[in-house]
């Protein structure tokens, strides 16, 4: 139950994994001393019958281990779980730091509610590896050995007996685990199969209604599940038997040292208090073994947990430079040179072999139907994504050479769903700019054709934003996005329309927004608009990956090709 | 409510399934209590083996006693293994029993629930909350239950011996099974409390964050995430740091209280011993006796705490029972003999879905009526209102000329077949999906469905065809193949009326133009309640509502709406300047 790179992350805690072994040696001696006042004091009152008074010093002494024992137990407890949300904690900060730097693109194929489960339950999960798990394989190879050797030392025949049942436990545990494994994790597969089952039927209750169907979904419920119960006994029949294996060899053994210890004694060849010595350390010496098969099962499922964790954190990683540039200071065309793309386990190039100059100034309009490489492109441009051949320029300067954070600052994006975060209306906006007055960022709204709406909200620029508050609509966030372009004030605009139709309202207002802050900066649009397509300077048409024509509207029109086509089916 | 009427209520919940198992249950508890009650015999009866032989009897009179430790040892084992199984067991019938109850409640109570609360969510909610309610019995009932039964051996045992003994135990033991629990949980109650919540910070701020990836990367506000997660990070970590320390008390105290117990019986045990009140004899084996004897309480600890979660689980179950049906039945069941369609007057105003004020308008059988306008017009609306998801709030529908509350919801729907704007898929393969909508339908009709809802090439390219699985969700499906599926559904259900919800959305141009030529071709004969946002084809409706915030702003024939002027026309031309990608 070693896993590596589990293993690996304690680096960090190797201090508190110290303590904690200290602790354990400790504890171990504290439960010698305690056996010994215990059987003392029993032999002086049985054997010798003394009286409470002759007792006082072994009761007080007995009394003090009993209490250091409590006290060591719990800040052991202490200890390794500070120990676990340490990591925990470490792994957290680096995983987001990752995800930072692997950027949108990478994670396109992530569920963000998968991810964030990954994030916070996820680690839970690891909680109990190192809170628990690790600490008593820490102590099952301490505890058991200093008594084994201390009985050894003390009665060397109980030792032996000791010795010889003690790696049995491990060694059975082992056999039993490796056997029932394989059908274990058959089976929480299957668990988890059918408990989606029943979510699955309830989620679809409105479907079978609508089929008139829901009514005899209940004896389906019925079958299902007791088909599983009996399956999942099935499997439990094996997996408890290490269970078994496990208690029959603590209590066996214990009964053995017991039975041999009682014959000894009638024949008068070890002394009773020894005797009663080695009885009280027999448990102790089986307890750790117990105690570490309790959490076999809180292991297997933070190893789980932790595969997907590593798995995220080899998400790769656009380059950096080793020796970054500083990108053109003035004004640069963007130039594609036989730029290719294709996403890791897809077939097809995403972006294949393209190449552009985008100018200065220009408004530069990328067309094409879904999967034609658009967004890609932006991803790339964004440097969200490094192509896999050729190269994109600024100016005479290698993209991939500049830093991807400075090359940021050159970029304002307004995507088709710009993205709200918790805080104000303020606070939204400035995310572009932290140190804009006041004045600049009404001014920024007003331009975006946003400064009435937000002063229609609730609290105006207070009114509070995202996930749990006030909803904007479609069009809304787009002018707010707007808005932190204007605060931005970056050279290059990288504008993504909306595709589905918005109310004749929001339509015009954003299409003002649009123009507006399309003047003097270059521009790359995904275009879904024919206004914005008779606009731009120059139209990219894109299919299947590749730039199939380019050109100005009336040239393009004039050859009657792709372009021609895709304008023909909307009119 | 009390706390105490909470408690007996989480226990009737149980004690149902307890009747119907009872032999079982007492099967398992029994076992229960003949394991720890084995572990105590095991080393009461060691302790009594050493201290008889320290006098030196003949060994012959030691034979019964060692034949008693083997056998504690040997049915400690046994008597895990078999407590395990059996709990298990009945764990695994009493989810099904849990599962079948909670279908019961929330089936009446669809689809008119989701209406108001977010569905997915519930439902999930709902599974979980199942999970958590399942280890009632494991977890809590059946510690709580032993513990009684060996508490009370334990003492009554004791008692034999001397009760001031037994007291002083009792005490230790609910000390340790009832004060310390009830001690730990009133201590994190706050904490556990304030922990959900920093998770909750957390989480939140990890969804907008990852979600919002692109646009803080382009925004240069890195920097800000990082502070925003490590900041809810932190405050998380500190929580479950005071946490460690109180369950670190709590596994300090536990074991103290345990052999402070036991230190406390050996002390006023000595002084009996020296007056013959206690035979010496006795002392290991009552000594050891009272410290095996913890372990009986060992399981009330995470009993009480999970007491608290099953709780909660089980409160939003019951707060489900009690929840009003969203339509109500009536006295006696009708059939419509024909299928005219009125809305008189309809208003209807609902939590999250989207209001209608004021809205009549009449479709006569066979006759194709379109709804348009903007999203959050109350278009969707009018779909569940006619299917009778939910009454109206004023006004009356009628179908057949008498009010839809005369029908029961199964009748209405009955006779409307449904292309929702998405639609559930089940686990299961292409062919179960489709038979839900006729379970009777063979291949033949299948294959014809399928290839009128555009549908059958993209299947019969499937390696195992209709028998080929669909994934979760359908997670395997692209949005338009779902969507088709749905249309290949409505087919196959052959009702009166179709009801089709923006069936078209997800699909593309060309398939679109099939797909509706042959819904169109379906529907002459039928009735048709088409409703979309896109304004397409819209020519051969008999008729056009064009909503806008839950009214009817124009009405009539394409021509006629164009040339009008109004919404409808200026929504034709916004149109018309989106290019279809």
């Amino acid at each position: 139950m070693i896993h590596r790179p589990l293993i690996r992350l304690t680096r960090r805690i190797h201090g508190l994994l110290a303590v904690s072994a200290g602790i354990s040696l400790l504890m171990t001696t504290v439960v010698i001393a305690q056996m010994f006042w215990l059987s003392l004091i029993i032999h002086e009152a049985f054997m010798e019958g003394a009286a409470q008074s002759d007792l006082h010093t072994p009761i007080f002494f007995l009394l003090g281990v009993i209490l250091l024992r409590g006290l060591l137990i719990g800040i052991h407890q202490y200890v390794n779980q500070r120990g676990a949300v340490r990591i925990k904690s470490d792994l957290r900060r680096r995983l987001f730091d990752h995800l930072l730097d692997a950027g949108p693109a990478q994670l396109k194929s992530e569920r963000t509610g998968e991810l964030t489960a990954t994030l916070t339950e996820g680690l839970e999960k690891i909680d109990a590896y190192f809170s628990r798990y690790l600490p008593r394989a820490l102590h099952v190879m301490i505890a058991p050995l200093v008594i084994a050797g201390f009985v050894l030392s003390i009665d060397p025949l109980s030792g032996i007996i000791l010795l010889c049942t003690g790696p049995l436990i491990p060694l059975f545990m082992w056999l039993i685990g490796s056997m029932a494994e394989k059908r274990t994790q058959k089976q929480w597969r299957a668990l988890s199969r059918m408990s989606a089952h029943f979510l699955d039927v309830l989620q679809g209750l409105t479907t079978l209604k609508l089929f008139g169907r829901s009514r005899s979904l209940e004896t389906d419920i019925r079958r299902i599940s007791n088909r599983y119960r009996v399956t999942t006994m099935g499997v439990l029949k094996i997996a408890f038997l290490s269970g078994l294996v496990l208690e029959l060899a603590a209590s066996l053994s214990t009964a053995i040292v017991a039975v041999q210890i009682g014959v000894r004694l009638v024949e008068g060849h070890i002394p009773f208090q020894l005797g009663l010595f080695v009885l009280l350390l027999a448990p102790e010496f089986y307890l750790p073994f117990r105690q570490l098969g309790t959490e076999h099962h809180a292991a297997m499922e933070g190893q789980a947990a932790a595969d997907r964790i590593f798995e995220l954190l080899e998400v790769p990683i656009p380059s950096s430079p080793a020796k970054p540039l500083a990108p053109p200071n003035k004004p640069f065309d963007l130039e594609l040179y036989d730029v290719s793309f294709r996403y890791p386990g897809r077939e097809q190039q995403a972006v294949d072999g393209i190449t552009a100059t985008i100018r200065h100034g220009e408004i530069t309009a990328l067309m094409g139907p879904s999967g034609a490489g658009k967004s890609t492109l932006l991803h790339l441009l964004c440097r969200h994504l490094d192509p896999e051949s050729g190269i994109i320029r600024a100016g005479d300067i290698d993209l991939q050479d500049i830093n991807r954070d400075v090359w940021r600052t050159h970029l304002a994006v307004v995507p088709q769903h710009p993205a709200l975060f918790h805080g104000s209306v303020l606070d939204n906006l400035r995310m572009a700019r932290a140190d804009a007055t006041l004045d600049e960022l009404c001014d920024a709204a007003t331009l975006a054709e946003a400064h009435d709406f937000i002063t229609r909200l609730p609290d105006g620029y207070e009114t509070m934003l995202g996930e749990q508050a006030w909803r904007l609509s479609g069009g809304e966030r787009q002018r707010l996005a707007i808005a932190r372009a204007y605060l931005k004030d970056a050279p290059i605009l990288l504008l993504d329309e909306p595709a589905s139709h918005l109310d004749p309202e929001s339509e015009e207002k954003l299409g003002r927004a649009f123009e507006r802050i399309a003047r003097d900066r270059t521009v790359i649009v995904i275009a879904h608009r024919l206004r914005t397509i008779y606009r731009a300077d120059r139209i990219l048409v894109l299919q299947h990956g590749r730039l199939v024509e380019e050109g100005a509207h009336e040239d393009l029109l004039a050859r009657n090709g792709a372009y021609a086509h895709m304008l023909g089916r909307t009119t | 409510m009390t706390e105490r009427q909470q408690t007996l209520k989480g226990l009737t919940f149980f004690l149902q399934l307890a009747r119907a198992y009872r032999w079982q249950v007492v099967l398992s508890i029994f076992a229960a209590v003949c394991t720890v009650l084995a572990g105590m015999g095991l080393m009461t009866s060691s302790g009594y083996l050493i201290s008889r032989a320290a006098e030196r009897p003949p060994i012959l009179d030691l034979m019964l006693i060692i034949v008693a430790v083997r056998f504690f040892a040997l049915s400690r084992a046994a008597f895990r293994y078999l407590e395990r199984l059996v709990s298990h067991d009945l764990t695994f019938k009493w989810l099904m029993a849990l599962r079948v109850q909670l279908y019961h409640i929330l089936e009446p109570l669809m689809p008119g629930l989701l209406l108001r609360r977010r569905s997915g969510d519930l439902m999930t909610r709902m599974v979980a909350d199942l999970d958590s309610l399942q280890n009632l019995y494991l977890r809590v009932i059946a510690p709580t239950l032993t513990a009684i039964i060996v508490i009370a051996i334990t003492v009554a045992a004791l008692h034999v011996f001397s009760p001031l003994l037994a007291w002083v135990t009792f005490f230790f033991l609910a000390l340790n099974g009832v004060g310390l629990p009830w001690y730990a949980v009133a201590q994190a109650r706050g904490l556990g409390r304030d922990q959900v919540f920093a998770r909750s910070d957390l989480q939140s701020a990890l969804v907008e964050n990852l979600q919002g990836l692109g646009d803080l990367l382009t925004l240069g506000a890195k920097e800000r995430a990082r502070r925003i997660v490590q900041a809810g990070d932190r405050q998380l970590s500190d929580l479950q740091i005071k946490q460690a320390s109180i369950s670190g008390a709590q596994d300090g105290l536990h074991h103290l209280c345990g052999h402070l117990g036991m230190w406390t019986v050996l002390v006023l045990a000595i002084p009996m011993v020296a007056s013959g009140e206690l035979q010496g004899v006795h002392l290991a084996m009552l000594t050891l006796g009272v410290l095996t004897s913890f372990e009986a309480v060992q399981a009330l600890g995470t009993a009480f705490q999970f007491h608290e979660q099953t709780q909660t689980a089980h409160d939003r179950i019951e707060a489900l029972r009690h929840e009003p049906p969203p339509v109500r039945a009536p006295a006696s069941a009708i059939q419509p003999a024909t299928h005219d369609i009125r809305f008189e007057e309809v208003t209807f105003a609902y939590d999250s879905i989207d209001a209608v004020a004021d809205v009549s308008f009449s479709l006569p059988f066979g006759r194709r009526l379109a709804i348009v306008g903007p999203s959050g017009a109350g278009k969707s609306t009018m779909a569940y209102l006619a299917l009778r998801f939910r009454d109206p709030d004023a006004g009356v529908i009628t179908l057949d000329g008498r009010p839809l509350t005369d029908y029961t919801q199964e009748e209405v729907i009955r006779h409307m077949a449904v292309i929702p704007q998405h639609t559930h898929l089940f686990n299961d393969t292409i062919r179960t999906n489709l038979q839900l909508a006729r379970q009777d339908a063979d291949d033949d009709s299948l294959w014809s469905a399928l290839k009128r809802a555009q549908l059958a090439g993209f299947v019969r390219a499937l390696p195992n065809g209709l028998d080929t699985l669909i994934g979760e969700q359908g997670a395997t499906l692209s949005g338009g193949e779902r969507q088709r599926m749905a249309i290949a559904r409505a087919f196959l259900k052959d009702a009166p009326i179709l009801v089709l919800d923006e069936p078209t959305s997800h699909l593309d141009a060309v398939t679109e133009q099939r797909v509706l030529d042959e819904l169109f071709a379906y529907g002459s004969g039928r009735t048709m309640l088409w409703i979309t946002h896109r304004l397409l084809q819209l020519e051969r409706a008999h008729s056009i509502l064009v909503m806008d915030r839950g009214r009817i702003v124009e009405r009539g024939t394409h021509e006629k709406l164009v040339e009008a002027d109004g919404l409808y026309a200026r929504m034709l031309r916004l149109q018309n300047q989106v290019l279809e990608t």
